[in-house]
């Protein structure tokens, strides 16, 4: 058992996209106010927590976010990771690149034999942050993970290709970004969230980390500068009736497309 | 100033992923009157390169790499050396454009949007210390700002990100811009391949399951299944409609858990992002998850059997029914035109 090995998760709070979503003047609101753990860090923990139970990993959690992220950081303790760092101090506008070099500096000083995280997060849906932090840390990297074991002192990652699917073995310490698609992500027991009360909880600046002045002051090179409603596709035709009908109107859309090869 | 289609190279043709970012690349160097480069990077880059210049790329640059047959498209191989070649690219390029005119010196790097490019491109703005947009659906570019339009929260809020800098990298969606022809006289600039750093990472087994071998954002016409299709009597049914209208299948989430369907096929914010020409939704209730995958598809056609199914607010064309009746009077139909 290697007990003194650890798994890093990287973490980012969202907005729950997946509630009812109205525009305002100062951007977008959701349904429920409360922010969530973005879904496809939800789904890296769970591997994380996964492969701990079956090697012996610590599993230690890290955001980048406000001191008010340390609730949801704490679900992630209530779900089993055994510590969390959260990292304050970011400009409040930073973008993937400002995010990844401070996860960087953290990744620099705390060693872990490997980080896994989310693919992209679940509101901007950029994904950028694992590539950018490995370049960084010249680590190997795997993404868009639907599969991982530790075997033969090696992180074995199935990633979904475009056309297929690959299974990779990468040396420690290396990076593994996740798909919300490799499992389903435990929902705390209330002898999870009890014990989660007791968990170490680090509030670290990113002045403190090494490189600290620097990180506090990025700017970052993207910003987001309106959002609006998507352009709402025209109303289409709505066909109810007898088979014949349903079927008639099929082979007349089927047909208005050239690629389809119908009534050519 | 310059845009530049970063396109990997490992297939026998093309692809049209490839020439919609060589066209995009045409179109924005137009109007900001910047100069066009193809960066070829592959082991069929050479193969390439008159494409390229056939879409309006009046510099190639190539990076002929060997790689492992077995593997050309993947991360290992190709994914990590097109990061390599990308920063080897801009230290030599940048060189000579300075020799050249100063004022020239500024790159806007255009990427398809595919799950090789997802791969890479963090890491190629990491290295390049550049900023990125990636999965942009529109973008227009004036040497130092970037203005893009991009679908963010499950395709609910369209974003528009602003990047500024000399060097900028944005990926494009797939099927979103008509490939358009441009020949132009091209000067050819080849390189020598750095010594690849795997970084101790190896390629154990390449999984391709029975239907894996398409590339879903290529694909003109898509046929989405969904729970409404759940026996192999309705899996026969989709496969007949499917070689009749030339169409490949994609999945939703419950096809994803059924196991009926290859994983490779899922369509939604957590699988491809597809924009067809004709998306065809059988079954499909239209979920947030899997809407975000094809709602910029150019024609939607959905048949369900509930009237309110959400699939039907973005329908062109929306078929109330049971699939099980509708298919095979369909398939008959499509059958007697062809005969």
């Amino acid at each position: 058992m290697s007990q003194d090995r650890t798994i890093l998760v990287c973490a980012k709070e969202t907005p729950d996209t997946y509630s009812d979503l109205s525009f305002s003047a100062s951007g977008v609101q959701f349904s429920n106010p409360r922010p969530v753990l973005n879904a496809y860090d939800a789904s890296a923990l769970e591997e994380a927590l996964v492969l701990s139970e079956a090697h012996g990993f610590r599993v230690h959690v890290v955001m980048v976010g406000p001191e008010r992220a340390s609730e949801t950081l704490r679900k992630a303790l209530a779900m089993g990771a055994d510590e969390a760092t959260l990292l304050t101090g970011a400009p409040k506008d930073a973008d993937s690149a400002v995010i990844a070099k401070i996860l960087a500096a953290f990744v620099q000083q705390f060693g872990p034999d490997a980080v896994i995280m989310g693919r992209q997060s679940q509101d901007t849906d950029v994904g950028l942050a694992g590539g950018m932090l490995a370049d960084h840390l010249h680590w190997p990297w795997t993404t868009n993970a639907i599969g991982i074991r530790f075997e033969e002192e090696a992180f074995w990652v199935k990633r979904q290709g475009d056309s297929a699917q690959e299974w990779i073995a990468s040396p420690m310490p290396c990076l593994i970004t996740c798909s919300n698609n490799l499992n389903d992500p435990r929902i705390p027991t209330l002898k999870g969230i009890m014990a989660s009360k007791k968990k170490p909880m680090h509030l670290v600046g990113i002045d403190q980390l090494p490189g600290g002045d620097a990180l506090s002051t990025l700017a970052p090179a993207t910003t987001i500068e309106s959002l609006k409603p998507m352009p709402e596709r025209a109303a289409g035709e709505l066909v109810e009736g007898d088979l014949e009908t349903l079927v008639d109107a099929l082979m007349k859309g089927l047909a208005s497309i050239p690629e389809t090869g119908v009534g050519s | 100033m310059r845009v530049c289609a970063v396109i990997p190279c490992f297939q026998e043709e093309l692809r049209s992923s490839s020439l919609e970012v060589l066209t995009k690349s045409a179109a924005v160097a137009s109007s900001s009157s910047a100069h066009v480069e193809a960066w070829l990077v592959g082991p069929t880059a050479e193969k390439h390169s008159s494409k390229a210049a056939q879409y309006g790329a009046a510099t190639l640059r190539l990076m002929e790499l060997e790689v492992d047959s077995e593997a050309k498209g993947v991360n290992v191989s190709l994914g990590r050396r097109i990061v390599d070649t990308v920063d080897e690219f801009m230290t030599h390029s940048a060189a000579e454009l300075d020799a050249n005119d100063p004022s020239e010196d500024s790159t806007l790097l255009l990427f398809d949007n595919t799950e090789l490019t997802k791969d890479i491109l963090g890491a190629c703005g990491a290295r390049l210390d550049a900023p990125v947009i990636p999965d942009v659906v529109d973008l227009s570019w004036d040497g130092h700002h970037c203005i893009a339009q991009r679908p963010t929260y499950a395709s609910k809020v369209m974003s528009e990100v602003h990047a500024e800098g000399s060097v900028i990298l944005c990926s494009i969606r797939a099927g979103l811009f008509e490939p358009i022809e441009k020949p132009v006289e091209a000067t050819l600039h080849r390189y020598k391949a750095p010594e690849s750093d795997l970084l101790g990472q190896v390629l154990k087994e390449l999984v391709a399951p029975e239907g894996d071998t398409v590339d879903l954002t290529e694909a003109p016409i898509i046929i989405g299944v969904g729970r409404g299709i759940n026996d192999e009597t309705g899996k026969d049914l989709v496969a007949k409609l499917a070689s009749l209208i030339r169409g490949e299948i994609a999945i939703s989430r419950a096809h994803f858990e059924s196991g009926m369907y290859s994983h490779t096929l899922l369509v939604g914010q957590s699988g491809k992002v597809v924009a067809p020409r004709l998306y065809l939704a059988l079954g499909i209730s239209g979920s947030i998850q899997h809407v975000a995958g094809m709602s910029e598809s150019h024609t939607i056609i959905a048949i369900n059997k509930d009237p309110e199914a959400p699939i039907f607010d973005l329908a062109d064309l929306g078929i109330v029914g049971d699939l099980y009746q509708i298919l095979p009077a369909l398939i008959h139909a499509l059958e007697s035109t062809k005969a």
